[in-house]
C-alpha cells in the first residue's frame, strides 16, 4: 500500500489487459459444453413478403441436421413473438409474414456449425413479395402499405413524444429578430462491435436449471425479461455475460436469436451455441441512430439564442426494439438545448416503422444523445453563418454560467455543475485558435480549403433516479457487493457489465480508495447473475454514475464497520477513530493507528464483543440525479478540391467527466469514441435500396476505419466534480462519440462555407465532398 | 434492387419458327445460361436449376418459369426463384418482327434481386444481370440458326 499517492487519479495498467492482449479472454464463443449442438438461422430475402409456406425436409435431410425449428412450431407455445425493452412487441421467427430483409424465418440445430448452416441453406421458403416501405416520410401516407398487421393501430405511426413548452416557443419564435432553420440527417449506422451477438443455452433438464451465456450488456435485465417471457421461475435461470467484445449499445436488447437458442436447447435436450456472422450482425441486430432532425434557432440579431425548436421524424425499421428508459421513447433526446441558455423550446418526436431491420438503440449514448448533441452543435453553426459571427463567440455568448448552476432546462433537466468557459479556453489555447484562424484566411486568400469546426457538448448520463428510469418497470439503480477476506484482500461484485470499459481496475480503484486497499488486492467480477448484486447493466455511460457510485457507498459501509473494530483494536473510543491517508489512527495522535488490513483481519479473528463477525456490505445506488458531462472538440480539416478527400490535420479533444478516476482509461476511450466518431462522420452509412435490400450488409461496405485512416488525437480535461456523486465523477466512454461528430461537419462545412455550403449530412464521403464542390463550380 | 433491360436480337429464321421456338418450353429452357437441370411441366410450364456466381456468392437458384402469350404477338416469360438466402425474380416481354433476312427479337426485361446477392453483390449485379440476360437471347438466336437446341 503505498500511502502517499492518492488511489483515485492514478493512471494505472489496466487489470484485463494481460488477458485479453495475449488472446486469453473467454469470450461466448469460447464455450464448448459437452454435446453441444449449434444453430444457425434462416433468413428473409425480402424485405416485405407473405409467408406461404416453408419446408424442413430438405434441411432435415441434411447429416447432421438434428431439428428445424420455425415460428409456426414457435406459435404453439405462446413463443412466436417476444417484448421489446421499448414496450413494442417483436416476432422471434417470422408468421404471416416478413418485415425487413434478413429477418429471422427459422432456425436449424445441427451437430456441427457447418451442418447447420448448410440446413439454413436447404430450408425452402415460398414467400408472395409485398410492397415495400423504405421512406420513412412515406410511412403514413395514405397509400402506403400497412406494416404491422399484429397492432390494433392501422397505422405506420408508432409514437408521437413531445417535451417543452409549444406556446412560449411559438411566441418566442413569433417575435424573434432572426430564425434560421436547417433539415438534418443523422443516418443510420451500427455499433458492430468486433465480436458479433452470440449465445450458449443449456437447459439441464435433470435439475430443471437453465443456464444462458450470452452477450449482454445487462444480464440481470436478461434473466428476468427471459422469466416472464419464456414463464421459467427466475431462480431457475443463470444468464453469465462473460468477456464481451464491444457492446456499444448493440448487447443491450434481447435477440430472437438468444430465444430461439433457449428453445432448441430445450427441444433438443443438448447445450445450443448461436453465434452471428458479421453481416447478420449487420443487417439485423439494432442500429443507431436514423434520425430525420429539423433544427429552428430564434435569436436576436446580435447573437443571443432565444428559443429551440425540433421536429424529428424517427425511422425505427419493423420493430421498435431500442433500448431505452420507459418513460423516455425518444431517450434523452430533450438534452437537446445543449450547453446554452435557452428562454424557451420545444421538440416533438415522430416514430414510425419501415421494412428495414429494427432498432433504434443509442451507440456509445445515453439515449440519442449523440442526435440531440449533433443537432443543437450542427444548428449553432448555422445560426453563426446567418449572424456573420465566429461560431466561438457565438457559442460563449449563450453558454450557461457557473453560477447558474444546478441549471434547469426550458425542457426539464437539471444540469449538476459546469464551468463551460475556463473549458472552451483551455481548448483555444491548446488548439492556438486566432493562428489557425489566421491560416485559414490567408489560404483562403489563396484558394485552399481549410475548415475549423467547434462542438462544445453538454451530455447527459448516468439513468437514472428511479422517479423518472425503470426499463420494464425496472428501477434503473445500480450496485455492489464487496466482501474483505481476512488477508486484507477484497472481491468486489456489480450489477454492471463492461464490455472493455476498465471496470476491474476503476471500480478496484475506487473500492481501493474507500477502503485503503492496493488496488491490485481487489478482484472484480462482474456478469454472472448468480454472484452480482442485480443491476441494470452497462450502457449510457451509466456505471460510474451509478454502480460506481455504488461501490464507493457500500464501501464506506464497511469503513463504518471497519472504525468499530479499529476502535477496539487502537482501545480508544470510537467517535476517537479518524480516517486519514487510507488508515485509522486515534484523534490527536496518528502515530497509533491500524490498517484497513488489520482490520480485516481482526474481523474474522478478533471481533469486538457485540459485534457481528466478517467484513462485507452491499449497496444499492439510486442516484438522486443524472450526470452532465461536457466538453469542447475542435477539428482543423484540409481539403482537396480535386479529389474531395478531407483530411483531418488535428483532433483536440477537452473532457470535463468530473473526477477521473483513472486517467489512462479515461484517455482510450477518448480515442476509441473519436475513432468510431470519425467513421460515422466521414464513413459510415446502412442504406437500403428502394426494394428493402440492405446495401451494407458487411465491411466492405460498412467500413471500419483501420490505423491509417484514423487521425491522431490531441487530449486535455478539466475537472468539476459532480456535487452529487459520491466521488464527484460524471462518466466518460460515450463523449467522444457524441461531441466528435459535430466538430467534424462544422469543419467540413467551414471549409466549404466561401462557396456557400451551409449544411451536408454524414456520412462526408469524398464523393459527396468532390461534388459540393462541381455543383459550386470548383473545376480545379 | 430492380434492373431493366432491352435488346434486340436479328434472327435469321422465319418469324414462324421464332415463334414456334419460343414458346416451347423443352426448346426455350435449354437456352438458360448456366443450366444444370430443366423439368418441363406442361406447354407453358417449366422448373430449372441454373447456377449462379456473383462475386463470392455462388450456387445454384431453382427457377420456376412460365410462358405465355401477350400484347398481340408478344410474349411474356416470367421467372421467380430463390436460392443461398436469395429471391429472384424476371419479367420478360418478347415481341416478333419479320425483316427482310429473318426475324427480329425486341425484348425487355425487368430483373428484381432481394438478398445478400443484392447487397453483397450490389455493384456486380447490373452486369451480371446484363450479361446472363443476353445470354438468354444469344442463345435462342444460336440455337435458331444453328438447329441445335442446347446452346451456351
Amino acid at each position: 500500500m503505498v500511502e502517499t499517492v492518492k488511489i483515485l487519479g492514478q493512471p494505472m495498467k489496466r487489470k484485463e489487459d494481460p488477458r485479453f492482449i495475449q488472446g486469453k479472454g473467454n469470450y461466448v464463443d469460447d464455450i464448448r459444453l459437452p454435446n453441444m449442438a449449434y444453430m444457425a438461422l434462416v433468413r428473409s430475402p425480402y424485405a416485405h413478403a407473405r409467408i406461404n409456406s416453408i419446408n424442413k425436409d430438405a434441411a432435415l435431410a441434411i447429416p447432421g441436421v438434428v431439428a428445424v425449428i420455425t415460428g409456426e412450431d414457435l406459435a404453439a407455445a405462446g413463443l412466436a413473438w417476444m417484448p421489446t425493452l421499448a414496450g413494442d412487441n417483436q416476432m422471434v421467427l417470422a408468421t404471416g409474414k416478413v418485415l425487413f430483409q434478413y429477418q429471422e424465418v427459422a432456425a436449424v440445430i445441427a451437430d456441427t456449425r457447418e451442418a447447420a448452416y448448410d440446413g439454413a441453406a436447404a430450408v425452402e421458403v415460398d414467400y408472395d413479395p409485398l410492397a415495400v416501405l423504405v421512406d420513412p416520410h412515406k410511412a403514413t401516407a395514405p397509400d402506403a402499405p400497412i406494416l404491422r398487421e399484429d397492432r390494433e393501430k392501422r397505422s405506420n405511426q408508432i409514437w408521437h413524444w413531445e417535451s417543452g413548452d409549444s406556446v412560449s416557443t411559438t411566441s418566442v419564435f413569433t417575435n424573434a429578430e432572426v430564425v434560421v432553420k436547417q433539415a438534418m440527417y443523422f443516418p443510420r449506422c451500427h455499433a458492430s462491435p468486433l465480436e458479433t451477438c452470440g449465445a450458449v443455452a443449456d437447459m439441464n433438464k435433470f435439475t430443471g436449471r437453465l443456464t444462458l451465456y450470452v452477450t449482454s450488456q445487462a444480464p440481470h435485465a436478461y434473466r428476468t425479461v427471459l422469466a416472464l417471457v419464456a414463464k421459467l421461475p427466475e431462480h431457475m435461470i443463470r444468464v453469465v455475460s462473460p468477456d464481451i467484445g464491444g457492446g456499444f449499445g448493440a448487447k443491450v436488447g434481447v435477440y430472437p436469436g438468444y430465444v430461439v437458442a433457449v428453445v432448441a436447447s430445450i427441444v433438443t435436450g443438448r447445450p445450443v451455441k448461436w453465434i452471428e456472422t458479421r453481416t447478420e450482425h449487420l443487417t439485423s441486430t439494432a442500429f443507431a441512430r436514423d434520425y430525420h432532425m429539423t433544427a429552428e434557432i430564434a435569436a436576436t440579431r446580435d447573437g443571443k439564442v432565444k428559443g429551440l425548436r425540433v421536429h424529428t421524424l424517427a425511422d425505427h425499421g419493423a420493430f421498435d426494439s431500442q433500448a431505452n428508459p420507459t418513460k423516455f421513447p425518444a431517450g434523452l433526446f430533450n438534452i437537446c438545448t445543449g450547453s446554452y441558455d435557452f428562454e424557451s423550446a420545444h421538440v416533438a418526436v415522430d416514430a414510425v416503422y419501415t421494412n428495414k431491420a429494427p432498432g433504434g438503440v443509442s451507440y456509445r449514448c445515453s439515449f440519442r444523445v449523440t442526435e440531440a448533441s449533433y443537432l443543437i452543435e450542427r444548428a449553432m453553426d448555422v445560426l453563426a453563418a446567418e449572424l456573420k459571427m465566429d461560431p466561438v463567440e457565438l457559442r460563449r455568448k449563450n453558454f450557461l454560467k457557473p453560477q447558474q448552476f444546478p441549471y434547469t432546462t426550458p425542457l426539464g433537466w437539471t444540469y449538476d455543475s459546469g464551468d463551460y468557459e475556463s473549458t472552451l479556453n483551455k481548448a483555444l489555447n491548446l488548439i492556438g485558435y486566432e493562428e489557425l484562424r489566421k491560416e485559414q484566411a490567408e489560404k483562403r486568400a489563396r484558394g485552399e480549403l481549410m475548415g475549423i469546426g467547434v462542438s462544445f457538448f453538454t451530455e447527459i448520463v448516468g439513468a437514472g433516479p428511479s422517479k423518472q428510469f425503470d426499463i420494464l418497470g425496472l428501477k434503473m439503480f445500480d450496485s455492489a457487493e464487496i466482501r474483505v477476506h481476512p488477508t486484507g484482500k477484497a472481491i468486489a461484485r456489480f450489477g454492471a457489465r463492461h464490455q472493455g470499459q476498465g471496470h476491474e481496475t476503476t471500480f478496484a480503484q475506487i473500492v481501493g480508495h474507500e477502503l485503503g486497499l492496493n488496488p491490485a488486492d481487489i478482484l472484480v467480477e462482474e456478469g454472472d447473475t448468480d454472484t452480482a448484486p442485480y443491476g441494470l447493466g452497462t450502457y449510457g455511460s451509466r456505471s460510474t454514475p451509478t454502480a460506481g457510485a455504488a461501490a464507493a457507498m457500500a464501501a464506506r459501509r464497511i469503513r463504518e464497520k471497519a472504525a468499530k473494530i479499529a476502535a477496539y483494536l487502537l482501545e480508544c473510543a470510537e467517535h476517537d477513530v479518524v480516517w486519514e491517508d487510507y488508515k485509522f489512527h486515534v484523534k490527536g495522535a496518528p502515530e497509533r493507528s491500524v490498517a484497513m488490513g488489520d482490520v480485516a483481519f481482526a474481523a474474522y479473528t478478533n471481533v469486538p464483543p457485540g459485534l457481528e463477525p466478517g467484513l462485507e456490505a452491499t449497496y444499492y445506488y439510486d442516484p438522486p440525479n443524472l450526470t452532465f458531462p461536457y466538453g469542447c472538440y475542435i477539428a482543423v480539416v484540409d481539403i482537396d478540391k480535386g479529389t474531395g478527400e478531407v483530411k483531418v490535420r488535428r483532433f483536440l479533444a477537452v473532457d470535463d467527466c468530473g473526477t477521473v478516476i483513472n486517467p489512462m482509461i479515461v484517455e482510450g476511450q477518448i480515442h476509441g469514441g473519436l475513432t468510431e466518431g470519425y467513421a460515422i462522420a466521414f464513413m459510415q452509412e446502412i442504406p437500403y435500396d428502394e426494394s428493402g435490400n440492405c446495401l451494407a450488409s458487411n465491411f466492405t461496405e460498412y467500413l471500419v476505419p483501420t490505423a491509417a485512416e484514423t487521425p491522431a488525437w490531441e487530449t486535455a480535461s478539466t475537472v468539476t466534480p459532480s456535487p452529487h456523486h459520491p466521488i464527484g465523477a460524471k462518466g466518460v466512454g460515450e463523449s467522444p462519440n457524441v461531441g466528435s461528430p459535430a466538430a467534424f461537419v462544422n469543419a467540413v462545412v467551414d471549409a466549404l462555407s466561401p462557396y456557400g455550403v451551409r449544411h451536408m449530412d454524414m456520412p462526408l464521403t469524398r464523393h459527396k465532398v468532390w461534388k459540393a464542390l462541381r455543383e459550386a463550380g470548383v473545376t480545379e | 434492387m430492380k434492373i431493366q433491360l432491352n435488346g434486340v436480337e436479328r434472327i435469321r429464321a422465319e418469324k414462324a419458327v421464332v415463334y414456334g421456338f419460343i414458346t416451347d418450353p423443352n426448346q426455350v429452357g435449354q437456352c438458360l445460361p448456366d443450366l444444370q437441370e430443366l423439368t418441363v411441366q406442361d406447354q407453358h410450364h417449366m422448373v430449372a436449376i441454373v447456377s449462379i456466381g456473383i462475386g463470392p456468392i455462388r450456387g445454384t437458384f431453382k427457377m420456376e418459369a412460365a410462358i405465355s402469350p401477350a400484347d398481340g404477338e408478344g410474349l411474356a416469360l416470367k421467372l421467380k426463384g430463390s436460392g443461398m438466402g436469395n429471391g429472384l425474380a424476371m419479367e420478360s416481354r418478347m415481341s416478333l418482327v419479320a425483316v427482310t433476312d429473318g426475324t427480329e427479337l425486341h425484348w425487355s426485361a425487368e430483373a428484381s434481386v432481394s438478398g445478400p446477392l443484392a447487397g453483397v453483390g450490389g455493384r456486380l449485379l447490373e452486369g451480371q444481370a446484363r450479361k446472363t440476360t443476353e445470354q438468354l437471347f444469344m442463345n435462342i438466336r444460336k440455337a435458331l440458326e444453328t438447329g441445335s437446341q442446347a446452346a451456351g
